[in-house]
């Protein structure tokens, strides 16, 4: 009983002596307003980077050009992804759910849950920003006159290597294969080994526009396979990059 | 003040008047010393950290809801304040990310034991608790001896509802093996 008055006593001595003190209600308002800001800073975060990766991927690199290769195609793009944001994105989900789950609506289900429910919401969300034309505004600002602090990402990922994909013009077409010409630069020209009656099952002509896998070596690549496409946009620049 | 709830009297403490606090202590002591003592032996460190865990309640009062229940607020406090402790002793950090926590579980119905069997698990949970990770040990104290429902749980170790449940159930299967290892009468 002594123990218990004891315990009652010392803590309302220190009340009184003031040396433990209530925190005030701002304390708490200010502390909410600062986790409030910093999750809008991650989900804002989050949906630019995704919607970036889109726009790199899809829109800046017509990686979408590479889907009609099949699983070839998609296994492509998979490599070719830019990593190191996916990891930033990844790591500000991680981050973003860990202050989700202060909430009661979140820490009282399965954390799976609120781990999908975002994941969805930040896709469609970033799908979306990525359809709009955001990231091309700002990848046309950097290229007027440089974009202070994001500038140099769009010029990092301006070009994805996308690994063993070749683009070019139809110049020749011949029983062992063809030869194509770099869309924006004429002066070089590769010459492509195919395997037997592959030029009579894709109907091949000059003139056709082709994005192709292969294995270069030197000035000749071993075709993997090929597709034929109409717009030039997935050409632009791609040849340049593959002979550095 | 015997008639207040405690939610009134944590609403006058935070209005100002201050010597309030001493009633919720009256209330809350010996249920605080009680569940310290399933996680700690030593006197000195229960009495240490209860008088921690009042210390915070009072500082952070304004921060407390009244229209919330204040058993769940003071026992977060409690249990975060345990775990602290319990890391620092054990340098065994608890991970965000618990296997349990993830998915979900297809026990999540609160179960309405009897009294008797209600009690025959209490009995049991003084004699055997120590053996039992923290894990299972807290909830089966939250919910056996201290009486709180699953979502009140919930609230206090911020874990699902059905996290709860599961926990309650491999809790349950571990203090009957670990009473009959002590020859220790448990009835379910």
């Amino acid at each position: 009983m002594n123990d218990k008055h004891s315990l009652k006593e010392e803590i309302l001595n220190k009340i009184k002596h003031d040396e433990i003190k209530m925190k005030p209600k701002i304390h708490y308002v200010l502390r909410i307003i600062a986790f409030i800001f910093f999750m809008i800073l991650f989900f804002v975060g989050i949906v630019y980077f995704l919607s970036f990766i889109f726009f790199v991927v899809f829109k800046m690199n017509s990686g979408s050009a590479l889907v009609g290769f099949g699983f070839r195609g998609v296994e492509t793009i998979f490599f070719s992804l830019p990593w190191a944001l996916i990891l930033v994105v990844l790591v500000f989900v991680i981050i973003f759910e860990i202050m989700l789950a202060r909430f009661k609506f979140a820490y009282r289900r399965p954390v799976i849950y609120s781990l999908l429910g975002i994941i969805i919401l930040f896709f469609v969300l970033s799908f979306c920003v990525h359809r709009t034309s955001f990231h091309t505004n700002l990848f046309m600002l950097n290229k007027e006159g440089g974009l202070p602090a994001i500038g140099p990402l769009y010029e990092t990922y301006e070009h994805v290597d996308f690994r063993n994909v070749y683009c070019g013009i139809v110049t020749d077409v011949n029983e062992n294969g063809f030869e194509i010409q770099w869309i924006d630069n004429p002066d070089i020209e590769f010459e492509v080994s195919v395997p037997p009656d592959f030029i009579k099952h894709k109907d091949l002509n000059t003139g056709d526009v082709v994005i192709l896998i292969g294995e270069r070596n030197d000035t000749v690549i071993s075709l993997v396979d090929l597709t034929k496409i109409d717009s030039e946009d997935f050409c632009i620049h791609r040849g340049n990059i593959r002979l550095k | 003040m015997q008639n207040k709830t405690d939610e009134a009297i944590a609403a006058m403490v935070q209005s100002g008047d201050l010597e309030s606090f001493s009633f919720l202590v009256e209330r809350y002591e010996n249920k605080i010393k009680r569940y310290a003592r399933k996680f700690m032996t030593n006197a000195e460190d229960i009495k240490d950290i209860t008088q921690d865990i009042f210390i915070k309640t009072y500082t952070n009062i304004k921060s407390f809801d009244v229209d919330k229940k204040f058993s769940s607020w003071i026992y977060r406090i409690a249990h975060n304040e345990l775990i602290n402790a319990l890391k620092k002793k054990e340098r065994n950090p608890l991970l965000f990310f618990d296997a349990d926590t993830l998915f979900p579980h297809p026990i999540s119905r609160e179960e309405t034991d009897k009294k008797t069997i209600r009690d025959e698990i209490k009995k049991s949970i003084n004699k055997c608790l120590d053996e039992i990770p923290l894990k299972y040990r807290e909830p089966l104290v939250l919910f056996y001896i201290e009486g709180l429902n699953y979502g009140e749980i919930a609230d206090v170790m911020r874990v699902p509802v059905s996290t709860v449940g599961v926990r309650l159930k491999r809790g349950r299967r571990m203090l009957k093996a670990i009473c009959d290892n002590l020859n220790i009468n448990y009835e379910r």
